[in-house]
Protein backbone atom coordinates (compact mmCIF):
# COMPACT_ATOMS: atom_id res chain seq x y z
CA UNK A 1 0.00 0.00 0.00
CA UNK A 2 2.36 2.70 1.17
CA UNK A 3 4.43 1.63 -2.14
CA UNK A 4 1.28 2.38 -4.17
CA UNK A 5 0.93 5.52 -2.55
CA UNK A 6 4.39 6.75 -3.32
CA UNK A 7 3.96 5.73 -6.92
CA UNK A 8 0.47 7.81 -6.63
CA UNK A 9 2.53 10.75 -5.43
CA UNK A 10 5.29 10.50 -7.97
CA UNK A 11 2.83 10.11 -10.83
CA UNK A 12 1.06 12.96 -9.28
CA UNK A 13 4.11 15.30 -9.36
CA UNK A 14 5.07 14.14 -12.45
CA UNK A 15 1.57 15.00 -13.85
CA UNK A 16 1.66 19.14 -12.40
CA UNK A 17 5.47 18.85 -13.84
CA UNK A 18 4.00 18.37 -17.09
CA UNK A 19 1.33 20.05 -17.00
CA UNK A 20 3.42 23.18 -16.02
CA UNK A 21 5.67 22.56 -18.48
CA UNK A 22 2.93 22.19 -20.93
CA UNK A 23 1.37 25.40 -19.68
CA UNK A 24 4.48 27.35 -20.04
CA UNK A 25 5.77 26.01 -23.39
CA UNK A 26 1.84 27.22 -24.39
CA UNK A 27 1.87 30.48 -23.35
CA UNK A 28 5.34 31.42 -24.96
CA UNK A 29 3.97 29.97 -28.54
CA UNK A 30 1.06 32.12 -27.70
CA UNK A 31 2.39 34.90 -27.37
CA UNK A 32 5.55 34.83 -29.83
CA UNK A 33 5.08 36.04 -32.98
CA UNK A 34 7.42 33.96 -34.97
CA UNK A 35 8.15 30.07 -34.37
CA UNK A 36 10.17 29.56 -31.75
CA UNK A 37 13.20 26.98 -31.82
CA UNK A 38 14.39 24.92 -28.86
CA UNK A 39 16.92 26.57 -28.24
CA UNK A 40 15.14 30.24 -27.30
CA UNK A 41 12.36 27.86 -25.54
CA UNK A 42 14.99 26.62 -23.42
CA UNK A 43 16.81 29.36 -22.72
CA UNK A 44 13.64 31.60 -21.55
CA UNK A 45 12.17 28.82 -19.67
CA UNK A 46 14.69 27.20 -17.02
CA UNK A 47 12.14 24.27 -16.21
CA UNK A 48 12.52 23.39 -19.87
CA UNK A 49 15.23 21.37 -21.36
CA UNK A 50 15.81 21.52 -24.68
CA UNK A 51 15.67 17.62 -25.61
CA UNK A 52 12.32 17.68 -24.00
CA UNK A 53 10.53 20.57 -26.00
CA UNK A 54 9.98 18.24 -28.72
CA UNK A 55 8.11 15.72 -27.00
CA UNK A 56 6.14 18.37 -25.06
CA UNK A 57 5.17 20.04 -28.57
CA UNK A 58 3.45 16.87 -29.72
CA UNK A 59 2.11 16.18 -26.39
CA UNK A 60 0.50 19.93 -26.40
CA UNK A 61 -1.02 19.01 -30.03
CA UNK A 62 -2.02 15.97 -29.52
CA UNK A 63 -4.29 17.87 -25.95
CA UNK A 64 -5.42 20.17 -28.47
CA UNK A 65 -6.40 17.52 -31.02
CA UNK A 66 -8.18 14.92 -28.43
CA UNK A 67 -10.02 18.04 -27.04
CA UNK A 68 -11.32 18.72 -30.16
CA UNK A 69 -9.29 22.22 -30.08
CA UNK A 70 -9.30 24.85 -33.09
CA UNK A 71 -5.78 25.49 -32.96
CA UNK A 72 -2.90 23.13 -33.15
CA UNK A 73 0.83 22.79 -32.78
CA UNK A 74 3.05 23.26 -36.22
CA UNK A 75 6.34 23.03 -36.76
CA UNK A 76 7.68 24.71 -39.13
CA UNK A 77 10.90 27.22 -40.35
CA UNK A 78 12.97 25.24 -37.73
CA UNK A 79 10.38 25.70 -34.54
CA UNK A 80 7.10 25.66 -33.35
CA UNK A 81 4.15 28.01 -33.42
CA UNK A 82 0.17 28.35 -32.71
CA UNK A 83 -1.91 28.05 -35.73
CA UNK A 84 -5.60 27.20 -36.90
CA UNK A 85 -6.74 23.83 -37.71
CA UNK A 86 -6.84 23.35 -41.38
CA UNK A 87 -10.73 22.15 -41.44
CA UNK A 88 -11.32 25.57 -40.07
CA UNK A 89 -9.52 27.16 -42.42
CA UNK A 90 -12.86 28.24 -44.42
CA UNK A 91 -14.20 30.16 -41.79
CA UNK A 92 -11.28 32.03 -40.57
CA UNK A 93 -10.86 32.94 -44.15
CA UNK A 94 -13.72 34.59 -43.83
CA UNK A 95 -12.72 36.69 -40.88
CA UNK A 96 -9.83 37.64 -43.16
CA UNK A 97 -11.60 38.71 -45.70
CA UNK A 98 -9.62 41.27 -47.41
CA UNK A 99 -6.43 40.62 -46.19
CA UNK A 100 -5.68 37.96 -47.36
CA UNK A 101 -3.10 37.70 -50.39
CA UNK A 102 -3.87 36.36 -53.64
CA UNK A 103 -1.76 33.08 -54.45
CA UNK A 104 1.61 33.24 -56.31
CA UNK A 105 1.54 33.51 -59.74
CA UNK A 106 3.38 31.00 -61.76
CA UNK A 107 6.52 33.28 -63.04
CA UNK A 108 6.75 34.38 -59.42
CA UNK A 109 7.04 30.69 -58.29
CA UNK A 110 9.38 30.13 -60.67
CA UNK A 111 11.64 33.08 -60.08
CA UNK A 112 11.47 32.32 -56.01
CA UNK A 113 12.14 29.03 -57.11
CA UNK A 114 15.47 29.93 -58.63
CA UNK A 115 16.24 32.27 -55.55
CA UNK A 116 15.66 29.78 -53.08
CA UNK A 117 18.09 27.55 -55.06
CA UNK A 118 20.66 29.80 -55.96
CA UNK A 119 21.26 32.28 -53.67
CA UNK A 120 22.61 34.66 -53.33
CA UNK A 121 21.64 35.54 -56.68
CA UNK A 122 21.35 38.16 -59.07
CA UNK A 123 19.01 39.70 -61.30
CA UNK A 124 20.88 38.81 -64.42
CA UNK A 125 21.44 35.28 -63.56
CA UNK A 126 17.71 35.21 -63.20
CA UNK A 127 16.89 35.96 -65.94
CA UNK A 128 19.23 33.48 -67.74
CA UNK A 129 17.51 30.78 -66.45
CA UNK A 130 14.22 32.25 -67.00
CA UNK A 131 15.24 33.80 -70.28
CA UNK A 132 12.49 37.07 -69.07
CA UNK A 133 13.30 39.73 -67.17
CA UNK A 134 12.72 39.10 -63.33
CA UNK A 135 12.48 42.85 -62.31
CA UNK A 136 8.65 43.14 -62.09
CA UNK A 137 8.71 39.90 -60.05
CA UNK A 138 11.29 40.53 -57.69
CA UNK A 139 9.40 44.08 -56.64
CA UNK A 140 6.79 41.91 -55.56
CA UNK A 141 8.39 39.35 -54.23
CA UNK A 142 10.47 41.74 -51.81
CA UNK A 143 7.05 43.61 -51.09
CA UNK A 144 5.87 40.15 -49.77
CA UNK A 145 9.14 39.73 -47.97
CA UNK A 146 9.47 36.48 -49.41
CA UNK A 147 13.37 37.69 -51.03
CA UNK A 148 15.32 39.86 -49.91
CA UNK A 149 18.50 42.05 -51.06
CA UNK A 150 21.58 40.20 -49.09
CA UNK A 151 24.29 42.89 -50.74
CA UNK A 152 26.21 42.93 -53.95
CA UNK A 153 28.50 40.59 -56.20
CA UNK A 154 31.97 41.46 -56.47
CA UNK A 155 32.06 41.89 -59.90
CA UNK A 156 31.83 44.78 -62.14
CA UNK A 157 28.84 46.81 -61.90
CA UNK A 158 28.68 45.52 -58.56
CA UNK A 159 24.81 43.98 -59.20
CA UNK A 160 22.79 43.36 -56.45
CA UNK A 161 22.09 39.54 -54.51
CA UNK A 162 19.03 38.28 -53.78
CA UNK A 163 17.99 35.30 -51.25
CA UNK A 164 14.93 34.27 -49.75
CA UNK A 165 13.90 35.33 -46.40
CA UNK A 166 12.55 33.68 -43.13
CA UNK A 167 9.16 34.19 -43.90
CA UNK A 168 9.62 32.38 -47.53
CA UNK A 169 9.92 29.64 -45.40
CA UNK A 170 6.79 29.85 -43.61
CA UNK A 171 4.89 30.69 -46.44
CA UNK A 172 5.79 27.15 -48.38
CA UNK A 173 5.40 25.29 -45.09
CA UNK A 174 9.20 24.42 -45.13
CA UNK A 175 11.57 23.70 -42.44
CA UNK A 176 14.70 25.15 -43.88
CA UNK A 177 16.52 25.62 -47.19
CA UNK A 178 16.87 21.55 -47.37
CA UNK A 179 14.17 20.93 -47.16
CA UNK A 180 13.35 22.65 -50.81
CA UNK A 181 11.77 19.96 -53.30
CA UNK A 182 14.70 17.88 -54.83
CA UNK A 183 17.43 19.40 -53.65
CA UNK A 184 20.55 17.91 -54.90
CA UNK A 185 20.23 17.45 -58.80
CA UNK A 186 18.75 21.20 -59.26
CA UNK A 187 21.60 22.09 -56.75
CA UNK A 188 24.60 20.58 -58.44
CA UNK A 189 22.97 21.37 -61.85
CA UNK A 190 22.95 25.24 -61.10
CA UNK A 191 26.13 25.40 -59.20
CA UNK A 192 27.58 23.99 -62.23
CA UNK A 193 25.74 26.59 -64.44
CA UNK A 194 26.07 29.21 -62.15
CA UNK A 195 30.00 29.07 -62.06
CA UNK A 196 29.54 29.39 -65.75
CA UNK A 197 27.23 32.28 -65.63
CA UNK A 198 29.70 34.20 -63.34
CA UNK A 199 32.89 33.92 -65.12
CA UNK A 200 31.12 34.78 -68.44
CA UNK A 201 30.18 38.35 -66.75
CA UNK A 202 26.71 40.24 -67.27
CA UNK A 203 24.26 38.96 -69.52
CA UNK A 204 22.53 42.54 -70.67
CA UNK A 205 24.36 45.62 -71.80
CA UNK A 206 21.43 47.40 -70.15
CA UNK A 207 21.92 47.33 -66.78
CA UNK A 208 19.02 49.68 -65.87
CA UNK A 209 17.34 48.39 -63.10
CA UNK B 1 32.30 85.51 -37.48
CA UNK B 2 28.47 84.70 -38.35
CA UNK B 3 26.79 86.18 -40.93
CA UNK B 4 23.26 85.90 -42.80
CA UNK B 5 23.77 83.65 -45.76
CA UNK B 6 22.92 84.78 -49.11
CA UNK B 7 21.49 82.86 -51.91
CA UNK B 8 24.02 79.93 -53.26
CA UNK B 9 26.65 80.56 -49.83
CA UNK B 10 26.20 76.85 -49.51
CA UNK B 11 28.00 74.41 -51.61
CA UNK B 12 27.97 70.63 -52.09
CA UNK B 13 31.57 69.60 -51.48
CA UNK B 14 32.23 65.69 -52.30
CA UNK B 15 34.82 63.58 -53.83
CA UNK B 16 33.60 64.19 -57.50
CA UNK B 17 31.37 67.32 -57.72
CA UNK B 18 31.84 70.45 -55.94
CA UNK B 19 29.25 73.08 -56.35
CA UNK B 20 25.58 74.39 -55.34
CA UNK B 21 23.46 71.88 -54.95
CA UNK B 22 21.46 73.02 -58.07
CA UNK B 23 24.25 72.28 -60.56
CA UNK B 24 24.44 69.18 -58.62
CA UNK B 25 21.28 67.96 -59.56
CA UNK B 26 21.73 69.27 -62.81
CA UNK B 27 25.04 67.40 -63.43
CA UNK B 28 23.37 63.64 -62.21
CA UNK B 29 20.28 63.94 -64.70
CA UNK B 30 22.65 64.24 -67.26
CA UNK B 31 23.71 60.94 -65.85
CA UNK B 32 27.22 62.42 -64.96
CA UNK B 33 28.00 61.00 -61.63
CA UNK B 34 27.29 57.64 -60.82
CA UNK B 35 24.73 57.06 -57.85
CA UNK B 36 27.03 55.42 -55.96
CA UNK B 37 29.36 57.77 -55.52
CA UNK B 38 26.91 60.44 -54.54
CA UNK B 39 27.13 60.60 -50.72
CA UNK B 40 23.83 62.26 -49.93
CA UNK B 41 24.77 62.05 -45.86
CA UNK B 42 28.11 64.33 -46.82
CA UNK B 43 25.68 66.51 -48.08
CA UNK B 44 23.52 66.50 -45.44
CA UNK B 45 25.86 66.87 -42.87
CA UNK B 46 27.57 69.57 -44.26
CA UNK B 47 24.49 71.61 -45.08
CA UNK B 48 23.15 71.19 -41.13
CA UNK B 49 26.65 72.46 -39.52
CA UNK B 50 26.63 75.07 -42.33
CA UNK B 51 23.14 75.96 -40.94
CA UNK B 52 24.20 76.13 -37.17
CA UNK B 53 27.43 78.37 -37.92
CA UNK B 54 24.99 81.11 -39.26
CA UNK B 55 22.79 83.52 -37.29
CA UNK B 56 20.07 83.78 -39.97
CA UNK B 57 19.18 81.44 -42.87
CA UNK B 58 18.07 82.30 -46.06
CA UNK B 59 15.07 79.92 -45.90
CA UNK B 60 14.90 80.28 -49.86
CA UNK B 61 17.74 78.37 -49.73
CA UNK B 62 17.33 75.66 -47.26
CA UNK B 63 14.18 75.21 -48.98
CA UNK B 64 16.11 74.57 -52.20
CA UNK B 65 18.67 72.34 -50.60
CA UNK B 66 16.31 70.57 -48.57
CA UNK B 67 14.23 69.70 -51.96
CA UNK B 68 17.12 69.12 -54.05
CA UNK B 69 18.45 66.38 -51.77
CA UNK B 70 15.31 64.73 -51.39
CA UNK B 71 15.11 64.68 -55.32
CA UNK B 72 18.33 62.86 -54.95
CA UNK B 73 17.87 60.73 -52.40
CA UNK B 74 14.72 59.10 -54.17
CA UNK B 75 16.40 59.06 -57.67
CA UNK B 76 19.35 57.41 -55.24
CA UNK B 77 16.93 54.66 -54.20
CA UNK B 78 14.92 54.23 -57.37
CA UNK B 79 18.36 53.25 -59.01
CA UNK B 80 18.84 50.51 -56.22
CA UNK B 81 15.19 48.90 -56.72
CA UNK B 82 14.31 46.76 -59.15
CA UNK B 83 12.40 48.18 -61.88
CA UNK B 84 8.94 49.00 -62.21
CA UNK B 85 6.71 47.43 -64.79
CA UNK B 86 3.64 45.30 -65.34
CA UNK B 87 4.09 41.62 -63.91
CA UNK B 88 4.18 39.31 -67.41
CA UNK B 89 2.22 35.98 -67.12
CA UNK B 90 3.51 33.72 -69.60
CA UNK B 91 7.10 31.90 -68.93
CA UNK B 92 6.80 29.23 -71.66
CA UNK B 93 6.60 31.36 -74.55
CA UNK B 94 10.61 32.44 -73.87
CA UNK B 95 12.59 29.10 -73.20
CA UNK B 96 12.71 28.78 -77.69
CA UNK B 97 16.24 30.03 -78.05
CA UNK B 98 18.58 29.39 -74.91
CA UNK B 99 20.95 27.26 -73.89
CA UNK B 100 19.61 23.48 -73.40
CA UNK B 101 21.31 23.23 -69.96
CA UNK B 102 19.99 26.21 -69.09
CA UNK B 103 16.38 24.87 -70.06
CA UNK B 104 17.22 21.80 -68.41
CA UNK B 105 17.92 23.51 -64.97
CA UNK B 106 14.19 25.70 -66.33
CA UNK B 107 12.12 22.58 -66.33
CA UNK B 108 13.58 21.60 -62.97
CA UNK B 109 12.67 24.71 -61.93
CA UNK B 110 9.79 24.40 -62.71
CA UNK B 111 8.89 21.30 -61.09
CA UNK B 112 10.19 22.86 -57.50
CA UNK B 113 7.81 25.45 -58.47
CA UNK B 114 4.85 23.32 -58.42
CA UNK B 115 6.28 21.35 -55.27
CA UNK B 116 6.28 24.75 -53.71
CA UNK B 117 2.78 26.16 -54.65
CA UNK B 118 1.11 22.65 -52.96
CA UNK B 119 3.41 24.15 -50.17
CA UNK B 120 2.04 27.32 -50.29
CA UNK B 121 -1.56 26.23 -50.80
CA UNK B 122 -1.53 23.67 -47.41
CA UNK B 123 0.12 26.88 -45.68
CA UNK B 124 -3.07 28.75 -46.59
CA UNK B 125 -5.16 26.64 -44.08
CA UNK B 126 -3.57 27.68 -41.01
CA UNK B 127 -3.72 30.91 -39.46
CA UNK B 128 -1.42 32.55 -36.99
CA UNK B 129 -3.01 34.53 -34.19
CA UNK B 130 -3.34 38.01 -34.97
CA UNK B 131 -3.29 37.77 -38.48
CA UNK B 132 -6.17 39.28 -39.30
CA UNK B 133 -4.83 42.49 -37.90
CA UNK B 134 -1.41 42.54 -40.37
CA UNK B 135 -1.85 45.28 -42.61
CA UNK B 136 0.03 45.60 -45.69
CA UNK B 137 -0.88 41.49 -46.47
CA UNK B 138 -3.29 43.48 -48.85
CA UNK B 139 -2.57 43.01 -52.54
CA UNK B 140 -2.44 45.85 -55.09
CA UNK B 141 -5.58 45.30 -56.77
CA UNK B 142 -7.64 44.88 -53.34
CA UNK B 143 -5.74 48.12 -51.90
CA UNK B 144 -8.50 49.91 -54.34
CA UNK B 145 -11.06 48.71 -52.41
CA UNK B 146 -9.78 49.35 -49.12
CA UNK B 147 -10.36 53.08 -48.25
CA UNK B 148 -13.84 53.32 -49.57
CA UNK B 149 -16.68 55.94 -48.25
CA UNK B 150 -19.96 56.61 -48.59
CA UNK B 151 -19.22 59.61 -50.26
CA UNK B 152 -16.89 57.46 -53.02
CA UNK B 153 -20.21 55.55 -53.37
CA UNK B 154 -21.90 58.04 -53.80
CA UNK B 155 -19.83 60.14 -55.93
CA UNK B 156 -19.67 56.72 -58.10
CA UNK B 157 -23.07 56.38 -58.22
CA UNK B 158 -23.67 59.83 -59.95
CA UNK B 159 -21.21 59.06 -62.25
CA UNK B 160 -22.77 56.26 -63.29
CA UNK B 161 -25.82 57.21 -63.39
CA UNK B 162 -25.12 60.90 -65.02
CA UNK B 163 -24.05 58.98 -68.70
CA UNK B 164 -27.89 57.41 -68.68
CA UNK B 165 -30.97 58.15 -70.58
CA UNK B 166 -33.19 59.96 -68.95
CA UNK B 167 -36.56 57.84 -70.14
CA UNK B 168 -38.55 60.86 -70.49
CA UNK B 169 -37.97 64.45 -71.67
CA UNK B 170 -40.33 66.93 -69.20
CA UNK B 171 -42.18 69.77 -70.69
CA UNK B 172 -41.01 73.53 -69.56
CA UNK B 173 -42.86 76.20 -70.44
CA UNK B 174 -41.55 79.20 -69.82
CA UNK B 175 -43.50 81.35 -67.10
CA UNK B 176 -42.88 84.94 -67.92
CA UNK B 177 -44.13 87.17 -65.24
CA UNK B 178 -42.67 90.61 -64.32
CA UNK B 179 -43.18 93.38 -61.46
CA UNK B 180 -45.16 95.54 -64.07
CA UNK B 181 -47.65 92.97 -64.39
CA UNK B 182 -48.55 92.61 -61.09
CA UNK B 183 -48.74 95.92 -59.90
CA UNK B 184 -50.85 96.91 -62.49
CA UNK B 185 -52.93 93.71 -61.91
CA UNK B 186 -53.09 94.86 -58.25
CA UNK B 187 -54.19 98.53 -59.00
CA UNK B 188 -56.81 96.99 -61.27
CA UNK B 189 -57.63 94.72 -58.39
CA UNK B 190 -57.70 97.44 -56.27
CA UNK B 191 -59.92 99.88 -58.16
CA UNK B 192 -62.93 97.23 -57.86
CA UNK B 193 -62.43 96.60 -54.84
CA UNK B 194 -60.93 99.20 -52.37
CA UNK B 195 -59.14 96.51 -50.46
CA UNK B 196 -58.09 92.88 -50.77
CA UNK B 197 -56.30 90.18 -48.85
CA UNK B 198 -53.35 88.91 -50.07
CA UNK B 199 -53.80 85.42 -49.99
CA UNK B 200 -56.79 86.37 -51.68
CA UNK B 201 -55.13 88.14 -54.53
CA UNK B 202 -52.73 85.33 -54.83
CA UNK B 203 -55.73 82.66 -55.01
CA UNK B 204 -56.26 82.41 -59.07
CA UNK B 205 -52.30 82.18 -59.75
CA UNK B 206 -51.57 78.50 -61.19
CA UNK B 207 -47.89 79.15 -60.75
CA UNK B 208 -46.00 79.87 -57.71
CA UNK B 209 -43.52 82.50 -59.01
CA UNK B 210 -46.75 84.66 -60.09
CA UNK B 211 -47.14 84.90 -56.42
CA UNK B 212 -43.87 85.87 -55.59
CA UNK B 213 -43.73 88.40 -58.31
CA UNK B 214 -46.69 89.47 -56.82
CA UNK B 215 -45.47 89.93 -53.40
CA UNK B 216 -42.59 91.62 -55.16
CA UNK B 217 -44.83 94.56 -56.96
CA UNK B 218 -46.90 94.83 -53.36
CA UNK B 219 -43.65 95.91 -51.55
CA UNK B 220 -42.86 97.94 -54.86
CA UNK B 221 -46.25 99.69 -54.92
CA UNK B 222 -45.92 100.31 -50.78
CA UNK B 223 -42.65 101.70 -51.20
CA UNK B 224 -44.02 104.28 -53.97
CA UNK B 225 -46.99 105.01 -51.43
CA UNK B 226 -49.41 103.66 -53.76
CA UNK B 227 -51.04 101.03 -51.83
CA UNK B 228 -50.91 100.31 -48.08
CA UNK B 229 -51.07 97.52 -46.33
CA UNK B 230 -52.52 96.71 -43.10
CA UNK B 231 -51.87 93.13 -41.31
CA UNK B 232 -54.10 92.25 -37.95
CA UNK B 233 -52.04 91.31 -35.43
CA UNK B 234 -48.33 89.46 -36.25
CA UNK B 235 -49.83 86.33 -38.20
CA UNK B 236 -53.21 87.78 -39.28
CA UNK B 237 -54.18 88.60 -42.67
CA UNK B 238 -52.54 91.24 -44.80
CA UNK B 239 -54.73 93.40 -46.34
CA UNK B 240 -54.14 95.56 -49.46
CA UNK B 241 -55.46 98.99 -49.74
CA UNK B 242 -55.37 102.17 -51.99
CA UNK B 243 -53.13 104.40 -50.69
CA UNK B 244 -52.08 107.86 -50.81
CA UNK B 245 -51.04 108.22 -53.90
CA UNK B 246 -53.06 105.50 -55.15
CA UNK B 247 -55.29 107.82 -58.39
CA UNK B 248 -57.52 105.58 -60.74
CA UNK B 249 -54.67 106.47 -63.64
CA UNK B 250 -52.02 104.45 -62.48
CA UNK B 251 -54.02 101.27 -62.95
CA UNK B 252 -53.90 101.75 -66.35
CA UNK B 253 -50.04 103.52 -66.40
CA UNK B 254 -47.71 101.08 -64.96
Amino acid sequence: MPENEINNDDQLKDHHFIERKLGILEALLFAADEPLNEKTIAEISKEILEAEISELAEKLDAKYENNGHGIMVQYIAGGWRLTTRANYAEIVKRLLRGSIRSRLTRASLETVSIVAYRQPITRAEIEAIRGVDPSPVLRNLLERNLVRITGRADVPRRPLLYGTTDAFLTYFGLNDLHSLPKPEEILGAIEEKGKEVEKEGPFNATVSD
Amino acid sequence: MKQKSKKNDFEVKLSVFEGPIDLLLFVVRQRQIDFSELQLSVIAKDFLDYARSIEEIDLDLAGEVIFIAALLLRMKVKSLLPGEEEEEELSEHDIAERDEELEEIYREIVASARKLAEGEKTQLSHFRRGQAAEPGMIDKTEEILRDISLVHLAEAFRDLTQGLEKPSTRQLTLFKVTVEQQSRLILRVLKEKEKIRFRDLIAPFTERIEAVVAFLAVLNLIHRGIIKVRQRGQFGAIWIQQGEKFSNKDSTKR
